[in-house]
């Protein structure tokens, strides 16, 4: 069992790697310490620059200071630096209020680049048996896996981070998915309604009509003809990007 | 996969992949990866990663297990990481003589550990618990270190006992050893003669980075320079023959100047070790 000085010894080095914080340490050469501390932040720096470059250009003012803050009181869990990013996002909506207030779209933003940073690592998902025809309104389907929505209430999907401060809020969907020959991300602006539809439509087991009519449903539409032949077009182009297919 | 005694390999960084699925101008034995890089990937990156590991064989090198941590073991973790050794086939699983992770926390880079018996009990307890759930001796490397902390006894004496104690494998990394005897005033070869030498079974080199008079920094990015290579060619001497490897993470060069460098390696290693037995360099 390890001592309590011991214990104590290795955790006030990790705490000053941590926070920076200058700290005794027993037997240490105190000036060679901050090596330590540099070298641990950066690693942590540059994973989160990598996952969030487009965030670091719309928090124009704070962004350091954020990461700062992040490790310093953030207990990072992941055993893998490329998953640790993502932690950020759970941190800043739980401690970050002010800055959020300065830069409303900053949650949104940090969702929509994770997003894209682990569709492109993510384990391959197999695709589930599927028919080869195209799917009609009356046929029950299956969603490509490697495929993820975000609901947005701003519209970071679409919109160049300088502009982002003037944003409105309001309801935004963004479909991603990585292309299996490719490898590579791809992304799709897509209307509440279709969103509403492609998440009743991978937890239930519906036909797209009846899908459709859920949503429509959800969202007060009563238009029946119109939101049918316009999820018809959104079906057959889900279609050709083979996001969507006809259940066997 | 086996890997044959004397091999030379390098560690692969992503942008080495055309260069090494090629193999005109660089063509290590084998290559070494960092498993928590690859664990759970898929995509472009598993697909040329599995092309690179149907062309050399894989090492690995881990950097997340924390093996001299106060807190618990990462099970969930271990459990993947056997699960991908055993996917590819790892012949070899290393990692560092450090700690990673402490208070529930993460770090992301090596620490190092006080130098105490009590935490030679601990670790040797813990490489025992970590090769049983892996099915796989575990081979550990001496680190670099900027500053001993809470030290009460030598660096050597407690790499020794982890060894010596546990029965597990050293990964002698020799700019390493280079480093620490430049940063802390020993002597090199002489930290070499005080390890249980007939536990090396991965031998590290590297260049690294002098940042003050008096400190190096084990950076990975730069040339390993001539007194790394004379202190190897001093370690070849002294250790049955074991795979080798060429580690550059920054500033990477031309493959060919890479090549250079393994086919250094290459020529040292087989100068002491091609005509050899086993049992003739047992120090």
């Amino acid at each position: 069992m390890l001592r309590k000085s011991t214990i104590e010894a290795q955790s006030a080095l990790s705490t000053y790697c941590r926070n920076g914080i200058e700290t005794e340490l027993e037997g240490a050469k105190l000036d060679r310490l901050p090596h330590y501390r540099r070298l641990v932040y950066n690693v942590v720096v540059n994973a989160l620059n990598t996952a969030y470059p487009i965030t670091q250009k719309y928090v124009t003012e704070g962004w350091e200071d954020l990461q700062h803050r992040f490790f310093s009181s953030h207990y990072c869990q992941h055993p893998q630096i490329w998953r640790m990013p993502e932690e950020l996002i759970a941190y800043v909506a739980e401690n970050e209020a002010e800055l959020i207030a300065k830069y409303p779209a900053l949650i949104d933003l940090l969702r929509f680049e994770w997003q894209e940073v682990f569709l492109f690592m993510m384990p391959d998902l197999e695709l589930p048996k599927h028919g080869d025809a195209a799917p009609n309104l009356g046929d029950k389907v299956v969603l490509e896996p490697e495929m993820q929505l975000l609901i947005l209430t701003y519209p970071v999907h679409k919109t160049h981070p300088s502009k982002l401060i003037d944003a409105q809020p309001g309801q935004y969907a963004s479909l991603a998915w990585r292309e299996r020959e490719t490898g590579k991300v791809q992304f799709m602006d897509i209307s509440i309604f279709y969103a509403l539809f492609l998440e009743v439509i991978s937890s239930e087991e519906l036909s797209v009509q009846q899908a459709g009519a859920k949503a429509a449903l959800h969202l007060g539409l009563s238009n029946d003809e119109s939101w049918s032949s316009n999820l018809q077009h959104f079906v057959n182009k889900l279609q050709e990007k083979r996001l969507i297919f006809k259940s066997e | 996969m086996n890997i044959t005694e004397g091999a030379i390999g390098v560690g692969y960084r992503r942008a080495m992949t055309d260069a090494l699925l090629d193999g005109t101008e660089i063509r290590p034995d084998f290559v070494e990866l960092a498993p928590e890089n690859w664990i759970d990937v898929g995509g472009t990156w598993k697909k040329r990663l599995n092309q690179v590991a149907d062309k050399y064989p894989i090492l690995c090198h881990g950097l997340s297990l924390s093996i001299g941590s106060p807190d618990e073991l990462d099970y969930d973790f271990i459990a993947k990481l056997k699960a991908f050794l055993d996917e590819y086939d790892v012949p070899l699983y290393s990692e560092h003589l450090s700690y990673s992770k402490c208070d529930n926390a993460h770090l992301y880079d090596l620490l190092p550990i006080p130098f105490r018996q009590d935490a030679v009990d601990h670790i040797v307890n813990r490489i025992r618990i970590v090769q049983d759930m892996l099915a796989r001796p575990l081979v550990l490397e001496n680190v670099s270190y900027y500053t001993p902390v809470a030290a009460e006894m030598s660096e050597v004496d407690f790499v020794s006992a982890i060894v010596k104690e546990s029965g597990c494998k050293l990964l002698l990394d020799v700019n390493n050893v280079y480093v620490n005897a430049f940063n802390h005033n020993y002597d090199p070869k002489a930290y070499i003669d005080g390890l249980p030498l007939d536990s090396v079974a991965y031998m590290h080199m590297a260049g690294h980075h002098k940042v003050q008079p008096d400190l190096i920094i084990d950076t990975h990015g730069a040339p390993i320079i001539d007194p790394v290579y004379e202190l190897f060619e001093y370690a070849t001497e002294r250790t049955k023959p074991v795979p080798v490897l060429l580690e550059r993470d920054f500033n990477l060069p031309e493959m060919a100047e890479l090549n250079g460098e393994l086919n250094r390696l290459r020529d040292i290693a087989a100068s002491q070790w091609v005509n050899s037995s086993s049992s003739s360099h047992a120090s």
